[in-house]
């Protein structure tokens, strides 16, 4: 199974649901989505065995050849190249490696060169791994990182559990991709449900199945639960609102080692485990 | 009167309407102008607007006939890059100078290439702006906001 950990809002426990979930399982792939700011890895200290390099295409124009034809920057959607009497101007930022440009260019004035956007890690501790995405201080989008990481992730055998950015945006689409499930982490605030709507949106457009955790949960605190209930969304289970569970994911150590929260996440195992069977 | 003083004559007669063809023609070249500036809304008593990519409308003022036409600014809901779509519209309507209270670096970056001026907005009126222009009473822009890759860098 492949289950992409999400929840639209930061801090709801994406990263503690996902890494205690990988390590109970004893052998699975714990993969860090969340290329800006990657933490998981934190958690595994495993020892890196593999580091690739991430590299776009940038197209690079030969003012020479150039005619100001006028048929890239009318190409680019967005507004990577902008026309001017005195040439074209590319600003990268902007560029999303399509390579749209290169291809209309009537007169072959525009060639490719590489960027290195980032990198990917790969870490192994006993038989689990660790893939994180790391994207490089300054690059606006991880999109080309996470295309990378599916297609690492299409051979995978073990399970794997794919701890996603928080939002609901083109990355989060990204993240998701490769996942046979998703696991929506949600805190029982009304900023909590509101975001958790969002990604409940975009998982029905994308046509994933899943199921929601409620973390920091509190017995008179439904709003999740009778969420859930209305929509029909099956619930997996509660980890409760602890301050000690805190401080243990807060100096990034895994809680599945204090039997209590061991017997909580293995009961939301194997509540997940059910749902992505029920779903396959 | 010889043939040669005639034609003498006539050559400096020549000259000189053709000097005063040239400065005059030069003088209106240099004063007509094309002045884009970024406004909130399609009326005469519009303001100059704040963010220049997000304006939704575009004056375009020409001093020469007077006439002050407004368009809708195509990057006003630009998913991204509105910046640069703002600016490649205002080089395509040929525009010589921009009215702007502030702009990002790179819009800068292409409007210095493409050699249009860009002068800082004092008065909150499209009017008052271009009053002052044409009074040569504005100064050349001051307020530029950094890109993403600046801040980080």
């Amino acid at each position: 199974m492949k289950v992409a950990v999400l929840s639209g809002k930061g801090g709801t426990g994406k990263t503690l649901t996902a890494v205690n979930l990988t390590a109970l399982c004893g052998r699975a792939v714990y993969v860090d989505c969340d290329a800006e700011a990657p933490n998981g890895e934190l958690f595994f200290r495993a020892p890196v065995v593999k580091k690739l390099a991430v590299e776009v295409p940038l197209p690079q124009i030969d003012l020479q050849k150039c005619t100001n034809c006028r048929a890239c920057t009318k190409f680019c959607r967005f507004n990577a190249l902008v026309y001017t009497k005195n040439g074209i101007m590319l600003f990268a930022e902007q560029c999303h490696a399509c390579g749209g440009c290169t291809l209309v260019c009537p007169v072959q004035a525009i060639s490719e060169v590489t960027k290195k956007v980032g990198s990917i890690e790969i870490g192994r501790l006993g038989e689990s791994s660790t893939i994180t995405g790391k994207l490089k201080i300054g690059e606006p989008s991880s999109g080309p990182i996470l295309k990378r990481i599916n297609e690492l992730l299409a051979t995978s055998e073990a399970p794997v559990f794919i701890d996603c950015p928080p939002g609901a945006d083109c990355s989060v689409m990204e993240s998701v991709d490769a996942a046979d499930f998703c696991l929506l982490v949600a805190e029982p605030t009304i900023f909590g449900l509101h975001n958790l709507q969002m990604v409940v949106q975009l998982l029905r457009v994308l046509k994933k199945p899943f199921a929601v955790l409620v973390n920091k949960a509190e017995a008179e605190k439904r709003l999740i639960d009778d969420y859930c209930q209305a929509e029909q969304i099956a619930l997996v289970g509660h980890i409760p609102f602890s301050k000690e569970l805190a401080r243990i994911n807060g100096n990034s150590e895994l809680a599945i080692t204090k039997t209590a929260y061991r017997e909580i996440f293995t009961t939301i195992y194997h509540e997940l485990e059910r749902q992505v069977q029920a779903n396959a | 009167m010889s043939f040669a003083m005639e034609l003498d004559m006539l050559v400096f007669v020549a000259t000189v309407v053709a000097i005063k063809f040239y400065v005059k023609k030069k003088g209106m070249r240099l004063k007509a102008m094309i002045i884009a500036v970024p406004v909130n809304n399609a009326k005469v008593d519009t303001n100059v607007a704040d963010v220049f990519a997000r304006a939704s409308q575009i004056a375009f003022y020409d001093t020469e006939t007077k006439q002050l036409q407004f368009l809708p600014n195509p990057a006003a809901a630009a998913v991204s890059g509105a910046g640069m779509q703002a600016v490649q519209f205002v080089i395509d309507q040929k525009a010589d100078a921009l009215i702007a209270v502030r702009c990002g670096s790179n819009a800068v970056k292409v409007l210095n290439k493409a050699q249009i001026t860009i002068y800082e907005a004092t008065a909150d009126s499209l009017e008052r702006n271009l009053e002052l222009l044409e009074a040569k009473q504005l100064e050349p822009l001051t307020h530029i906001c950094p890109s993403r890759d600046e801040v980080v860098q």
